[in-house]
């Protein structure tokens, strides 16, 4: 089994791909590359290609993760390098690790993600928002309404939402720092957070700063699964 | 400073798939806007997803940006959302490359690929804040219109300066380069439209002087400048550049695969096929040509996919060959190679076969009519027999569902020959349960579209049926048409109507595109969007029956387009419709019987047959 994790990029307007349209640019970007993309076997095959939880669609991103698996063993450092070469700008890897025997899926093992909002809030509001955004987070139960394939749904996601930090930018602008839950056990959208402010704001910028797995205190990058071959000295 | 682009880039969110707008493609050709000495604007007046499956507007890009000093950049209609993004933000459209606004290109070439779009000209024109008029624009800026429709591009003469008609590899630089010394030179833009006459394919509408007689024909077409439009057309097919640097989107587009054009033409020679005389004579590429080119292709974009494209590929002389090659170098590649617009035989299902290993998709055939009369009265040389034995031939290659496509309203249709329809698709239906009696997999989709009568071919006397009629006999199939394995569809009858009233229109019609546009008429081609009361309340403002241009014609009558000459004699399109009332077949050219259409020796060209087998 040749199974390597690469770490990625999405920003500026390919922050406006789709998961889905994002699958099939990385697919296309491999076989340009050359790299050996391994297939399921079968009546139709897929390519082995599995990405980390999916990015809503105008986000951008420090760190993506997807796993791949190739048919013959080829130096991370050079799927990297490789790789950047195909790629268009605002996709870019910058790790690429061999992965060891029995690793977990990238759905299985990411359940915490970090993001950035830029807020641009007239001056005399900069306070009230900020103590809007603090009431918020005192809160015990924050219910929102859900739209889901069963119809709408009420979910209370303060249970999610595990920090929130307010910096000051200027005169006009806040960056609001958001740590929230990812995965099988729930989904913090920032958005959902930035609705209830009820006063006048403008979203500057929404970035996810990164993912990864906590449990009991043990805090570990998807990255850290991995064993790094070749070299690192990579952005 | 901040860009308008620069204004907008972050409110994307808000509308539907923000990628048709950001550009960022890979093999984007983003050249230096400063230093480029004639910038052209590619525009396609549909959505993105539409416009960049467009074979022709990439074989124009890539022609362009490789000439020095030159550069050309792409533009499709915004819908909606984004249109009111732009007028929100007090902007004005954009290209994708440099995000520069249309109205500072030395050139806009629109693509005219459907008359249902033309109203997206207008939307294109109006949102770079041009004036909509060819008379009245002022600045040095051309509109030019080229594709399918300049055959006939009469409904749109008073919004273009130059038409191009048919094919640009081989002229279109030199039209470029005129346009280049003209600008530099600062003379009157009289001075360059008589120049540019002299290129073949160049038609500049306001040279033609149209008179009308009281009872509304055409009393005479008459060129001011003693111009005569005719048909450019590529003498060296294999010569001729082929994209390479291919734009690979991000969101799914329609044709979302290379296509590779193995040939242009068809010689099979149906009556009511506009593409089957515009793009004669057949001109093949070989497979040592196309295999590398193909190679390079699959490198340079990744794309999972290749279809080898022509308007009837199981004609390719060399065509299992050229099969077995490419699925010899792409196959082991996981790349899918498929091939488009099959015949109607046992050795086009094989052909199909070769590379449709898991038979997910369906497989289709046109046999465009009911009964074998009809067929014989199109030309379609086809039989009932050959369509049941190729169903039988693909049932049993394992494909478990068919497209049909057929045509209501050809001339001479009768109740029998609806009646054959029905008939012929539920014969294919029994031959399908002979491979799968049981379960619901046996899919045959029978697709039903209304006759169109084309400027340039042997049916463009006839009459198109009525909204009234169209729905009786799609009525009479829905009605009769049925079953657990059958699925029928049809077009909107108005649309149709439309587009056959554009299709043979004039000049007078302008006025009416005008009125419906301002009345709201946008994306006419979307079923969703398509408002046939806008049209209809435009006709009348201006005075205009749409019924004048479905009617039939006698042969002598003065035509919109007879002007515009596509190469292909007139005497020989009024000899194959008088052929088609006494049900009289005319071969195909491909074997050594020369079927005198005139066009070789009036445009000055070969075919060319890689297999060798024509004089």
């Amino acid at each position: 089994m040749f199974e390597y994790r690469l770490c990625f990029t999405k920003l500026n307007n390919l922050k406006y791909l789709s998961h889905l349209n994002l699958m099939k640019t990385m697919e296309r970007a491999i076989r340009r590359a050359g790299i050996p993309l391994a297939f399921s076997e079968g009546f139709h095959p897929h390519p082995k290609i599995s990405f980390g939880p999916a990015l809503a669609l105008g986000i951008d991103s420090m760190a993506e993760y997807l796993d791949l698996e190739l048919v013959a063993a080829m130096e991370a450092g050079l799927i990297l390098d490789s790789l950047n070469r195909v790629l268009p700008d605002g996709l870019r890897i910058s790790e690429a690790k061999r992965l060891g025997p029995g690793a977990k899926s990238l759905n299985a093992l990411i359940n915490k993600a970090a993001y950035r909002v830029l807020l641009q809030i007239e001056p005399d509001l900069k306070e009230a928002v900020k103590q809007q955004l603090s009431r918020l987070f005192q809160m015990t139960e924050l219910n929102i309404f859900r739209t889901g394939k069963e119809g709408q749904k009420t979910v209370n996601i303060r249970p999610w939402m595990h920090n929130l930090t307010i910096e000051e930018k200027s005169d006009t602008m806040l960056a609001v720092y958001l740590v929230g839950e990812i995965g099988n056990n729930g989904n913090l959208r920032p958005e959902e957070v930035l609705d209830r402010i009820t006063l006048p704001l403008k979203v500057v910028a929404l970035t996810r700063n990164g993912l990864w797995y906590e449990e009991k205190g043990l805090v570990k990058t998807p990255m850290d699964f991995g064993e790094q071959i070749g070299d690192m000295d990579h952005d | 400073m901040v860009s308008d682009w620069g204004k907008i880039k972050d409110s994307l969110v808000a509308v539907t798939k923000p990628a048709r707008y950001i550009g960022d493609e890979f093999n984007i050709q983003i050249k230096d806007w400063e230093t480029a000495d004639l910038k052209v604007v590619l525009a396609f007046p549909d959505l993105y997803e539409i416009g960049l499956s467009h074979l022709g507007l990439r074989i124009l890009y890539e022609l362009i940006n490789s000439a020095p000093g030159m550069l050309a950049e792409r533009v499709y209609a915004p819908w909606f959302d984004y249109q009111k993004l732009l007028r929100d933000h007090g902007l004005r459209l954009h290209s994708l490359e440099n995000k520069q606004p249309l109205a500072d290109f030395d050139v806009i070439g629109f693509s005219l690929q459907y008359e249902l779009s033309y109203t997206n000209i207008l939307t294109m024109l109006s949102l770079s804040e041009i004036p909509l008029l060819s008379r009245e624009r002022t600045k040095d800026q051309i509109v030019i219109g080229g594709g399918p429709c300049a055959f006939n591009p009469e409904p749109l003469a008073d919004f273009f300066d130059l038409f191009f008609i048919g094919e640009a590899e081989e002229v279109f630089l030199d039209i470029l380069t005129k346009i280049r010394d003209w600008k530099k030179s600062g003379a009157a833009k009289e001075v360059l439209f008589i120049e540019l006459e002299q290129i073949p394919g160049v038609y500049v509408p306001a040279h033609f002087q149209v008179d009308y007689r009281p009872d509304g024909l055409i009393e005479g077409i008459v060129s001011k400048t003693a111009s005569a439009p005719i048909r450019a057309v590529v003498r060296d097919f294999v010569q001729t550049s082929y994209p390479q640097k291919w734009l690979v989107p991000y969101i799914d587009i329609v044709h979302d695969r290379i296509a590779y054009e193995i040939q242009r033409g068809c010689t099979q020679g149906c009556r009511f096929c506009q593409a089957g005389i515009i793009y004669r004579p057949v001109r093949e590429k070989s497979p040592q040509t196309i295999v590398p080119a193909l190679k390079n292709l699959v490198a340079n974009t990744g794309y999972e996919e290749i279809s080898l494209t022509s308007l009837s590929s199981a004609d390719y002389s060399q065509i299992e060959t050229l099969i077995d090659e490419t699925c010899g170098c792409f196959t082991p590649l996981r790349v899918n190679v498929s091939l488009s617009s099959l015949r109607i035989d046992s050795f086009s299902v094989d052909l199909a076969a070769k590379f449709q290993s898991s038979h997910k998709s369906s497989l289709t055939f046109a046999p465009e009519a009911g009964t074998d009369r009809l067929r014989r009265v199109i030309n379609k040389r086809v039989g009932d027999a050959d369509l049941l034995n190729s169903a039988n031939a693909a049932f049993k290659a394992g494909w478990q569902k068919l497209k049909l496509y057929f045509m209501i309203g050809l001339p001479t249709e009768t109740e029998s020959d609806l009646e054959g329809i029905v008939r012929l698709a539920g014969e294919v239906v029994k031959v399908g349960k002979q491979f799968y009696p049981k379960g619901n997999a046996l899919r045959i989709a029978v697709s039903i579209s209304t006759f169109v009568p084309k400027a340039h071919t042997p049916f463009q006397w006839r009459q198109q049926i009525g909204v009234m009629e169209t729905m009786a006999k799609q009525h009479y199939l829905q009605e009769k048409l049925g079953g657990r394995h059958l699925e029928l569809s049809w077009h909107n009858p108005f649309m149709t109507q439309l587009e056959g009233i554009m299709a043979r229109g004039d000049r007078r019609l302008g006025r009416a595109i005008l009125t419906a546009w301002q009345n709201g008429a946008q994306f006419d081609g979307w079923s969703e969007q398509f408002n046939f009361e806008l049209w209809s309340k435009a006709f009348q403002e201006t005075g205009i029956d749409p019924d004048n241009y479905t009617r039939s014609r006698e042969y002598d009558e003065i035509l919109p387009w007879s002007h515009i000459q596509s190469g292909v004699a007139s005497s020989f399109l009024i000899a194959e419709d008088q052929k088609a009332m006494q049900e009289l077949s005319t071969p195909d050219c491909r074997n050594n019987v020369c079927a005198k259409c005139g066009v070789c020796s009036v445009l000055q060209v070969n075919p060319r047959i890689v297999g060798g087998n024509h004089v």
